[in-house]
C-alpha cells in the first residue's frame, strides 16, 4: 500500500480546496467585509466536522474507515459504503460540471460540454490509475505553480491595489453570511477524501486537518483581500474574480496572467477529480477481494464513464443544474458523508480482532 | 506492459495530431485585429455604431508589416440593435472574424455618454478574451471621426491616441482611466468616473495622414470626414485632448476643464508631475514643476455634518535656473506662496465643479468615509451619494521648491 507523509496529506486537502475556489457563484463573490467572517466560521465548522474522523483514526488507527462497522455487521457496513459512495459521487459531479462550465467560459466557449467533461475526466481517471501517492506528488507541483501564480498577480497587480476599499465592519448581511457559510461548508469534498485516504497516512494523520485547515484559511482569506483592495465595489459584480484580476497584469514580461492563471486551476481541478476517483476506486476495491487488477480498473471506468453522464444530464439543463447546486450549497452530503458516518462507524464500530502474536507483545 | 502502454500512446498521439483539423480555428490573417473601438449611438433609429482600428497581416507593400501608410491599419463599421449586434454586423461586413484582445482604445461617442456607461462598457467585459488594460475616452461629437483620423507616428495609428492619453496623465493634466478603473468608479454610490475628452481641432501640423491619398497612402476605409488633406500652409484634422468628460448615475453630466482634471488627479494622489506657472510680477512668470505629491483626504464628521480634509505636499523644481539663481528668497517665497494658492484653486475648482456642481464623486471621498468612518457610512448608507455631494472640502497644501544644486531654505 502506498503511504504518504501528513505533509503529503496537506498538501493534497489545501488542492482539493483551492481548486473550488475557482468557480465562487455570482451572488457570492460579495465586495466587504461579510466574507472573510464566513469563511472564518466555516473553517471552523468544518473543524467540528472533522472531529469525528480525527477521533476515528485515533480509534482505528491505519483502518479502512468503514472497516471496522463492516467488521460489527456486513449490512450496516454495506449501506455505510452506499451512502458515502453516493455523496463521493455527487461531489464528483459538481467538480467535473464546474470545472467543465470554467473552461467553456474562459478557454473554450465553443466546446461541446460532453467533449470537455469526457476529456478532463479521462485525464483524472488515468490519474486515479496511477494512484494515489502519484496524484499527491503532482499535488505538490501544482500548488507551486499556484504559489508563483498568486505571488506574480500581487506583483504585477501593486499598483491596481487601494487599500481605502477596506472598511472595518460586522455581518452586515446576515442572509449572505449563511450562504457563503453553507457553500464554503459544501466545497470542502476534501474531508470525505480524508476520510477515504487517512489510512495511507504514514503517522500523525490529524496534523494534516490541523495544517490544511489553517493554511487554507489563510489562503482564502489573503484571496479575498485580494479581491477586495483590488476591485473594490466592483467585487460584487464578477464571477471570476481571480481570472480577472490576473487579466490586468501589464508590466514588461508578465502581461494577461489569465491563460497562466486558467492553466493552474483546471490542473488543480483535475488533481481533485482524479483524488475523488482514486477515492471511489478505493471503496469499490474494499469490497472486491479479487487480486485481478484489471477488473478493477475497469470497475473505475465504469464509475467514470457515469459520472461523466450524469454530469453531461444535469450540467446541460439549466434548471436541472441550478436545482442541484442548490442542494450541493445545502452541504448535506459533507454533513452526512463526511461527520454522521464516521460518527457511526466511531460508535458503532468494531476494533480488528488482535493476532495472537500481537497478544503476546502486549502481555 | 510496456509494449501495451506504448502502443496505447499511439492512437492517442495520432489524435492529437490528426483531430486538430476536426476543430472549426480561424487563421490570424482571418482576423480583424482590433486597435480601437468608437461607439456610437443613433437616438432616432436606436441603433449603435461600432468603428473600429484594425491591423490586418495582408495588407503587406511597405517597408515593413506594420506600415500604417499602406492599407493595413483599415477600419471597419457595424451597426445593430446593441454593441454586440454591431460587432457581428461589422465582422459579416469585413468577412472576418473580430478579435479584441489587441484593443487598446475604447472612445465612447458624446450621443451614447449621455446613456448608461456600464451598459456600454460591459460588452467588453462579458467577452474575456478582450484585452481589459484598454483606456477609455469619451468624443466631443462623433466617435467615428476620432477614428477615421490615422496618425503617422507609433507602431500602429491607435498608440498616438493612447500616448497622449498617458502623456496627459504623466503631465498631471488629466487621469487616463483604463476599463477596469472606469468599472470600478462607476460602482461607487453616485456611479461616477471621469473620462478624458477629445475633441478633432484643426491645426497646421503634420501628424496625421491624409486620406485617400493619390500616393497610395492612406487608408482605405472610412469616407465619415476624418483626416484631411495635410498640404503645405493647410490645416488638417488631428485630435486633441480638451478636459474630462464627468459621470455621475452612470451618464455623462457635465464637462470639465485641464485645471478641474489635474483637481482630480491630486487628490486621488495619481500625479506624478505637475507644472505650474506663477507670475511674479507683471511682466515675468515662473514655473514649478511639482513632483513626488502626496495627497490624501481626511472625513472629519462634526454634528453630524460631513466635511473632507484634504491635505497635500509636494516638491518643487524651479524650471528657469538662470533666471531664479539671482532672484532674492523674497521672490522665491512669493513664487511657492503662488504655487501653493494655484494648486489650492485648482483643487477648490475640481471639487466645485465636478463634485458639488455634477454630483460626480471620482475622487474616491466614498472609499474614505467608508474605511474611516464606516458607522456614519452604514447609517447614511441609502442617500450617502448626495451626503458626499453636499460635503465640504478644505484643502491644506505646502510645497518645497528647490533650484537644482542649490538649497532654497
Amino acid at each position: 500500500m502506498n503511504k504518504i507523509s501528513w505533509g503529503q496529506m496537506t498538501v493534497l486537502l489545501i488542492i482539493t480546496r483551492i481548486s473550488a475556489e475557482m468557480i465562487i457563484p455570482g451572488e457570492l463573490t460579495r465586495y466587504g467585509s461579510d466574507r472573510f467572517w464566513s469563511l472564518l466560521a466555516a473553517k471552523l465548522a468544518v473543524l467540528m466536522l472533522f472531529l469525528p474522523l480525527i477521533f476515528l483514526t485515533v480509534r482505528f488507527k491505519g483502518d479502512n474507515f468503514l472497516l471496522p462497522a463492516i467488521r460489527r455487521s456486513k449490512i450496516l457496513g454495506g449501506a455505510l459504503a452506499v451512502i458515502f459512495v453516493v455523496a463521493l459521487a455527487a461531489s464528483t459531479v459538481e467538480t467535473l460540471v464546474n470545472l467543465q462550465l470554467y473552461v467553456s467560459d474562459v478557454i473554450f466557449d465553443s466546446m461541446l460540454f460532453i467533449t470537455g467533461a469526457a476529456a478532463v475526466a479521462a485525464a483524472a481517471f488515468y490519474g486515479a490509475l496511477k494512484g494515489f501517492s502519484a496524484i499527491s506528488r503532482s499535488s505538490i507541483f501544482a500548488l507551486t505553480l499556484f504559489a508563483v501564480l498568486i505571488v506574480l498577480i500581487t506583483v504585477t497587480s501593486w499598483e491596481n491595489m487601494d487599500v481605502t476599499f477596506l472598511y472595518p465592519s460586522f455581518i452586515r448581511d446576515g442572509n449572505y453570511f449563511m450562504k457563503s457559510f453553507f457553500s464554503e461548508i459544501s466545497s470542502c469534498s476534501e474531508i470525505l477524501v480524508f476520510a477515504v485516504f487517512c489510512k495511507n497516512i504514514r503517522s500523525k494523520p490529524n496534523r494534516s486537518v490541523f495544517f490544511y485547515l489553517g493554511a487554507v484559511l489563510i489562503i482564502l482569506e489573503g484571496l479575498n483581500l485580494l479581491y477586495n483592495i483590488i476591485l473594490g465595489p466592483y467585487l460584487s459584480a464578477l464571477e471570476y474574480p481571480l481570472y480577472y484580476i490576473s487579466s490586468l497584469s501589464d508590466i514588461v514580461i508578465f502581461q494577461r496572467l489569465d491563460g497562466i492563471d486558467a492553466v493552474v486551476w483546471v490542473f488543480c481541478g483535475i488533481i481533485k477529480l482524479a483524488l475523488l476517483f482514486a477515492a471511489a476506486h478505493d471503496i469499490l476495491s474494499s469490497f472486491d477481494t479479487s487480486p485481478v487488477k484489471l477488473r478493477r480498473s475497469i470497475g473505475l471506468a465504469v464509475y467514470a464513464a457515469s459520472i461523466v453522464g450524469i454530469s453531461f444530464f444535469i450540467g446541460t439543463d439549466k434548471p436541472r443544474l441550478d436545482m442541484f447546486e442548490t442542494f450541493m450549497h445545502s452541504a448535506l452530503h459533507i454533513a452526512v458523508a463526511g461527520t454522521l458516518i464516521p460518527l457511526i462507524v466511531l460508535i458503532a464500530g468494531k476494533k480488528r480482532p488482535q493476532a495472537k502474536g500481537e497478544e503476546n507483545e502486549e502481555n | 506492459m510496456k509494449k501495451i502502454r506504448y502502443l496505447l500512446i499511439l492512437p492517442v498521439a495520432a489524435g492529437i495530431f490528426l483531430l486538430t483539423g476536426c476543430v472549426r480555428f480561424v487563421e490570424l490573417s482571418e482576423r480583424v485585429i482590433v486597435q480601437s473601438v468608437g461607439i456610437d449611438y443613433y437616438p432616432e433609429t436606436g441603433s449603435y455604431r461600432l468603428s473600429m482600428q484594425y491591423f490586418t497581416q495582408s495588407g503587406e507593400g511597405g517597408q515593413n508589416q506594420i506600415d500604417k501608410t499602406q492599407a493595413n491599419v483599415l477600419k471597419s463599421v457595424g451597426e445593430g440593435m446593441s454593441i454586440c449586434d454591431a460587432a457581428v454586423n461589422a465582422s459579416i461586413k469585413t468577412g472576418k472574424d473580430l478579435l479584441f484582445s489587441e484593443n487598446r482604445l475604447i472612445i465612447i461617442g458624446s450621443e451614447l455618454a449621455g446613456y448608461d456607461l456600464e451598459a456600454t462598457l460591459n460588452f467588453f467585459v462579458s467577452d474575456f478574451h478582450s484585452h481589459p488594460k484598454a483606456h477609455v475616452a469619451v468624443a466631443d461629437g462623433k466617435a467615428e471621426d476620432i477614428i477615421d483620423i490615422r496618425f503617422k507616428e507609433g507602431t500602429v495609428s491607435t498608440e498616438k491616441l493612447t500616448n497622449l492619453l498617458t502623456n496627459a496623465e504623466r503631465h498631471g493634466v488629466c487621469p487616463a482611466n483604463m476599463l477596469p478603473d472606469t468599472l470600478i468608479s462607476l460602482h461607487s454610490a453616485s456611479r461616477s468616473a471621469y473620462l478624458p475628452l477629445l475633441k478633432i481641432v484643426e491645426e497646421k501640423t503634420d501628424v496625421t495622414i491624409p486620406q485617400g491619398g493619390s500616393d497610395g497612402s492612406g487608408g482605405s476605409g472610412g469616407d465619415q470626414g476624418g483626416g484631411q488633406s495635410s498640404d503645405e500652409g493647410m490645416k488638417e484634422k488631428t485630435v486633441e485632448l480638451v478636459g474630462g468628460a464627468a459621470f455621475s448615475d452612470g451618464k455623462a453630466v457635465g464637462k470639465g476643464s485641464f485645471a478641474d482634471s489635474a483637481g482630480i488627479q491630486l487628490i486621488t494622489d495619481r500625479t506624478h508631475e505637475l507644472s505650474v506657472t506663477v507670475r511674479t510680477d507683471e511682466s515675468e512668470t515662473a514655473t514649478v514643476t511639482l513632483f513626488k505629491t502626496d495627497f490624501s483626504a481626511e472625513p472629519v464628521i462634526t454634528d453630524g455634518k460631513l466635511k473632507f480634509v484634504v491635505k497635500g505636499f509636494a516638491f518643487g523644481r524651479f524650471e528657469e535656473r538662470i533666471f531664479l539663481s539671482d532672484t532674492d528668497e523674497e521672490t522665491l517665497e512669493e513664487i511657492t506662496r503662488q504655487t501653493e494658492k494655484t494648486v489650492k484653486e485648482s483643487v477648490y475648482g475640481a471639487v466645485s465643479n465636478i463634485k458639488t456642481a455634477l454630483g460626480c464623486d471620482v475622487f474616491g471621498f466614498e472609499n474614505v468615509l467608508r474605511c474611516r468612518c464606516p458607522d456614519f457610512w452604514f447609517d447614511n448608507e441609502e442617500n450617502i451619494a448626495e451626503l458626499i455631494r453636499l460635503a465640504d472640502v478644505e484643502v491644506e497644501f505646502s510645497c518645497q521648491p528647490y533650484i537644482l544644486g542649490l538649497q532654497n531654505d
